[in-house]
C-alpha cells in the first residue's frame, strides 16, 4: 500500500508543526493588536479611530487633552492662545521650539496650510473646518484664526487629530495644496499614505493597509522622548484573535476585546485587564410624533418607560456605568451615576395608569441587528422586553439590518427604537443633538423647539454659544434636568470597553478621543 | 471528439458565463438597501449635504443604475475594476497585492484537504464498517457540520494560545521582515531568496489556517471517495483483477482508487469554491491579509468596487478550475473521447 504510506508521511508532516521562533531586534518595539480602521493617514483626508491613534503621535496639534480625559485644554504646539471679546478670533502663540522631524521649524504658515488644505480638501473629515471663516500668519510663531460665529467648543474640536499641523514645504513637494480647488488638485495624498510630515514624537515608517502600521520614534522630537523605538500595529479584526495573540506573547495590547472574551483572561498573571469606558451611550428614542409612534409621544409614557428599566442589569450585562443623560458621562457638566434614574416600577405603572394606559399598551421596538465592541443589541432588546413587561408594556422585537434601520432612524421613520450615540465633539455642546433643534431630537425624532416651554428654548440657545464654564455648568445641568423629565430619550448604560495588555507594560490609559497615546507606554524591567 | 473540439466548446460556455456573474454581482451589491455613504462616511460627517453630495458624485452613485453598469463594464473590458472606497487605491492594485497570499494558503488548504479527505475515504472504504471506518466518518462529520469560524477559533486558541505548538496569525512572525518580493508568496519567496529561516516561519504560519481549510473541504471529499470506491470494490473487474492473482495493493491503487477518481475531482473541482468562501472567514480569524480578508472589510463596508472586484475573481477561479476539470474528465473517462 504505497499510496497509504505517502499520506501516513503527509499527515505526519502536517502534524509536524512547531512553535515559530521570533527573532527580536535589539530595538524597544511595542506591538498593538488592534482592529484597524484606516481609510487614509493624511490628516486631511481620514477620519477613523485608528488613523486618530496614529496621528496623534505624529503629527502635533495646537492644544490637547489631558492624557485620560477631555476635562480641559492643554497647550501643545500653542504656548498659549488668547480668545477676542466677541468670541470670534482665537490667536494662538507657537511654540518656538517645536521642529519638524526633518528639522524646520513649525511655522504659523504652516498652520495656515495645514487647516486650509484640511478645509478644501473635500475629504471625509474637512466638514470640521467648516466654521473657520479666515487664517492669518501674523508673524512666524503667531497665528490667528477666526471663526464663522462664536464657537464655545472650537477648542475641543481642534485638539482632533485631523487638525495636525504638517510641513507644509514637505506637503507641497509631494504634490499638495491648500488652494481653493485642493479637491481637484492635491496628490499628496498617497505621500502622507506611506510617510509622515509632522513635528510628533513618531513619525510613519510604513502603512500596509489592513495589515501593519509602523511608526519610529522621532529623534528630532522637540519634546520628551518616548521609551519605545517602534511601535507596530497589526490589524487583528477579531477580538478573539487579540486575545490569543496576546496569551501567546506575541503582541503586548489588545486593544479591542469585549467583555465576554475578557472575563477568560482574568487570574492570568501575566496579563493586566484594562476596563476602560467606551463612548457609546445606548439609549431608547421613542418618536415624539404621535403618527409614528402612538401612546410613546406622550411624555408621561416616555417618563414611566425610564423608570421601569432594570439598569443595574444592563451594568451585569455589560460593566460601565448607567448614565444620566444623553450627555457621554466623560465630559463636563455630563449627570454621571449620582444623577441617573433608578428603577422605580410602582411610579412607572402610576404614570401609566395617569396617562390613561392602566391595562397595559404595546410598543414596537426597532432596532439594528448588530453588535459594537461585544454588546449585543438583540441581548439589550429582549431584555427591554422583559423589563417592560413588568409595567404591561408589551413589547414587540423588530429587528433589523444595519443599513436599512440606519436609514429609517436617519429619516425619523421609527416609532420606538433602541440606538447608540458616541459623541461627535468631546465637549458639553455636543449635548445639543438630543434637544429640541439638534440632530437627533428634531432630524431623528420630530421634536421640535416649538414643543417645550419658552424659557428652555433659551437655555438651548445659551447652550450654543456659552463659553464661561459656570454659566455652561448652570445650562447644562437644567437642559440635562428637563431631558429627565420630559425628553424622549431612555438612556440606559454606557459599557465598558475592555482592553488587555501584558503585565510588564506600564502607563496604559485609554483617551475617549485617540483610544491610546503610545508615548506614556514604557516596559518594566523584567 | 478530438480534445481540440472538446476544449472550444467548453471554452465558449465561459464568456456568458462570466457576463452573466458581472450583471448578477453588479445587481445584488446595487440593490441590497443599504447605502454607501452610510457605511463608508463618519456618523457626524453624514449631517453635510455637500460632503455626501461629494461622496456619491466622486463614486458615481449619483448616476441611473444601468449606466453604472455600462460605466463599469466598460472599464473593465480595459481591465479598469474601479477604485476601492475603502482603501482608496486601485481594486486591481489592492487584489494582486493581497492574491499570492490566498494562492498560497488556498494552495496548501486543497493539498492538506484532497490528502486527509482521499486518505480517510480510502480508510473507509477498505476497512468498511470498522473502527476505523467510523473514526474517519466522525472526522468528517465535524468538519462538515462544525461552523468554519469556530474550528478556526478553537484551533488558534487550543494549538497556538495554549499548547503554542503552532504559529499564530498573519503570514509572519510580527517582528519577521518578509523576503524580497518576487511573486509575492512568502514561501516561494524565501526559497528564492534562498532564506530558510523566512521559509519555515511563513510555512508554519500557513499550517493552521490550511489545516482548518483542509478539514473542512476534506469531509465532502472523504465522503464521495468512500462511496465511490465501495462502488468500484464491487465491479467483476475488480474480481477478476484480484482472481488472477494481483495483489491487493495493485488491485485497490491501478483498477479501483482510478476509476472511482472522476466523482472524486468533480468535487475537488466544487470544493474550490468552499475554499474560497472559506477563505473569507479564515483569513479574517487568522488576521492573514489575503483577498478573503479584503473581501470580509469590503462587504462590511459596502465597498462596491471591491466587492464587484472579488466576486468576479472568484467567479473567474470558479469557473476556471471547473474548466480544468472539465478537462481532466478528458484523460480520465475514455467514454467523453467517443461521446
Amino acid at each position: 500500500m504505497n499510496r497509504l504510506k505517502y499520506l501516513a508521511v503527509a499527515l505526519a508532516l502536517l502534524a509536524l508543526v512547531t512553535g515559530a521562533l521570533g527573532v527580536y531586534a535589539q530595538e524597544k518595539v511595542l506591538v498593538i493588536g488592534h482592529a484597524e480602521s484606516t481609510d487614509s493617514l493624511d490628516p486631511a483626508n481620514g477620519f477613523t479611530g485608528t488613523g486618530h491613534m496614529i496621528n496623534h503621535v505624529v503629527y502635533d496639534q495646537l492644544v490637547t487633552f489631558p492624557d485620560e480625559d477631555a476635562s480641559q485644554i492643554l497647550p501643545r504646539l500653542a504656548d498659549s492662545w488668547e480668545i477676542s471679546e466677541d468670541g470670534l478670533t482665537y490667536t494662538f502663540s507657537l511654540n518656538p521650539d517645536a521642529v519638524f522631524a526633518n528639522g524646520d521649524d513649525v511655522t504659523a504658515d504652516d498652520v495656515v496650510f495645514s487647516f486650509n488644505r484640511l478645509k478644501y480638501r473635500d475629504g471625509n473629515p474637512s466638514f470640521l473646518a467648516d466654521p473657520i471663516e479666515s487664517l492669518e500668519a501674523i508673524d512666524d510663531d503667531t497665528v490667528a484664526i477666526t471663526v464663522v460665529e462664536p464657537r464655545p467648543s472650537f477648542l475641543s474640536e481642534i485638539t482632533s487629530a485631523v487638525f495636525s499641523v504638517s510641513n507644509a514645504d514637505v506637503v507641497r513637494a509631494n504634490g499638495g495644496t491648500d488652494a481653493m480647488d485642493a479637491a481637484e488638485t492635491d496628490e499628496a495624498g498617497a505621500y502622507l499614505d506611506s510617510q509622515s510630515a509632522g513635528s510628533g514624537p513618531y513619525m510613519l515608517a510604513l502603512w500596509e493597509p489592513q495589515a501593519r502600521t509602523e511608526l519610529v520614534r522621532n529623534e528630532n522630537y522637540w519634546g520628551e522622548q518616548p521609551y519605545f523605538d517602534r511601535v507596530i500595529i497589526i490589524n487583528m479584526p477579531e477580538a478573539a484573535t487579540q486575545k490569543a495573540a496576546l496569551e501567546a506573547g506575541e503582541i503586548d495590547i489588545a486593544l479591542d476585546l469585549s467583555s465576554d472574551n475578557v472575563a477568560s483572561l482574568v487570574g492570568n498573571e501575566s496579563i493586566e485587564i484594562y476596563r476602560g469606558l467606551s463612548n457609546w451611550t445606548h439609549f431608547i428614542i421613542m418618536n415624539t410624533d404621535e403618527e409614528k409612534s402612538g401612546p410613546f409621544a406622550n411624555p408621561k409614557v416616555q417618563l414611566a418607560v425610564r423608570y421601569a428599566l432594570d439598569y443595574e442589569g444592563y451594568k451585569t450585562l455589560w460593566g460601565g456605568v448607567t448614565p444620566g443623560s444623553n450627555m457621554w458621562v466623560g465630559l463636563f457638566t455630563a449627570f454621571g451615576e449620582d444623577r441617573a434614574f433608578s428603577r422605580d416600577l410602582d411610579k412607572a405603572r402610576e404614570l401609566l395608569a395617569e396617562a390613561g394606559y392602566a391595562d397595559g399598551l404595546d410598543m414596537n421596538l426597532e432596532y439594528p441587528d448588530f453588535a459594537l465592541g461585544g454588546v449585543s443589541f438583540n441581548t439589550n432588546a429582549q431584555k427591554i422586553q422583559a423589563d417592560l413587561a413588568e409595567v404591561g408594556i408589551n413589547v414587540t422585537l423588530a429587528p433589523g439590518e444595519l443599513q436599512v434601520e440606519l436609514a429609517k432612524y436617519r429619516s425619523g421613520e421609527h416609532s420606538v427604537g433602541y440606538w447608540l450615540w458616541g459623541p461627535d465633539i468631546l465637549d458639553p455642546i455636543d449635548f445639543t443633538s438630543f434637544l429640541p433643534g439638534g440632530k437627533v431630537a428634531t432630524e431623528r425624532n420630530n421634536w421640535q423647539l416649538e414643543d417645550v416651554p419658552e424659557d428652555i428654548q433659551g437655555l438651548i440657545a445659551r447652550a450654543r454659544t456659552a463659553s464661561d464654564p459656570e454659566e455652561r455648568m448652570e445650562v447644562y445641568t437644567a437642559l440635562q434636568e428637563f431631558n429627565q423629565q420630559h425628553g424622549p430619550f431612555a438612556p440606559f448604560v454606557v459599557p465598558e470597553q475592555p482592553s488587555a495588555y501584558l503585565a510588564n507594560l506600564q502607563g496604559f490609559i485609554f483617551h475617549p478621543h485617540w483610544t491610546l497615546d503610545v508615548t506614556l507606554l514604557s516596559r518594566a524591567d523584567m | 471528439m478530438s480534445f481540440f473540439q472538446y476544449f472550444i466548446r467548453r471554452a465558449l460556455l465561459v464568456t456568458p458565463l462570466l457576463l452573466g456573474i458581472t450583471v448578477m454581482a453588479f445587481l445584488i451589491a446595487n440593490l441590497i438597501p443599504a447605502d454607501p455613504t452610510i457605511a463608508n462616511l463618519p456618523p457626524n460627517a453624514l449631517n453635510d449635504e455637500d460632503t455626501i453630495a461629494a461622496f456619491r458624485k466622486k463614486w458615481g452613485l449619483d448616476k441611473p443604475l444601468h449606466q453604472q453598469y455600462l460605466t463599469y463594464l466598460g472599464n473593465l473590458l480595459q481591465g479598469d475594476l474601479g477604485t476601492s472606497i475603502k482603501t482608496r487605491k486601485p481594486v486591481g492594485e489592492d487584489i494582486s497585492r493581497r492574491l499570492p497570499a490566498t494562492i498560497e494558503l488556498a494552495t496548501l488548504g486543497i493539498i492538506f484537504g484532497i490528502a486527509l479527505g482521499v486518505g480517510l475515504g480510502l480508510v473507509s472504504a477498505i476497512w468498511k464498517d470498522s473502527l476505523a471506518d467510523y473514526a474517519a466518518r466522525v472526522i468528517a462529520f465535524i468538519g462538515i457540520s462544525f461552523p468554519v469560524f469556530l474550528l478556526a477559533l478553537i484551533f488558534l486558541t487550543v494549538f497556538y494560545a495554549q499548547m503554542r505548538i503552532a504559529a499564530g496569525p498573519g503570514r509572519l512572525d510580527i517582528i519577521m521582515r518578509p523576503p524580497p518580493t518576487v511573486t509575492g508568496m512568502f514561501t516561494i519567496d524565501a526559497l528564492l531568496a534562498g532564506d530558510l529561516k523566512t521559509f519555515k516561519n511563513a510555512f508554519d504560519h500557513l499550517v493552521l489556517p490550511a489545516s482548518t481549510l483542509a478539514l473542512y473541504i476534506s469531509a465532502i471529499i472523504s465522503r464521495i471517495t468512500r462511496s465511490s470506491l465501495l462502488e468500484v470494490l464491487n465491479q467483476d473487474y475488480m474480481r477478476t483483477a484480484r482472481a488472477k492473482g494481483l495483489r491487493e495493493r495493485y488491485v485497490i491503487g491501478f483498477h479501483g482508487l482510478r476509476n472511482s477518481l472522476i466523482p472524486v475531482v468533480t468535487v475537488i473541482g466544487l470544493s474550490y469554491g468552499n475554499l474560497l468562501v472559506g477563505s473569507i472567514l479564515i483569513e479574517s480569524i487568522f488576521a492573514y491579509p489575503g483577498i478573503g480578508f479584503y473581501m470580509f472589510r469590503a462587504s462590511t463596508s459596502q465597498d462596491f468596487p471591491a466587492i464587484m472586484g472579488v466576486s468576479l475573481l472568484f467567479a473567474f477561479i470558479y469557473v476556471g478550475v471547473n474548466f480544468v476539470v472539465d478537462i481532466i474528465y478528458f484523460f480520465l473517462d475514455p467514454r467523453i473521447r467517443v461521446a
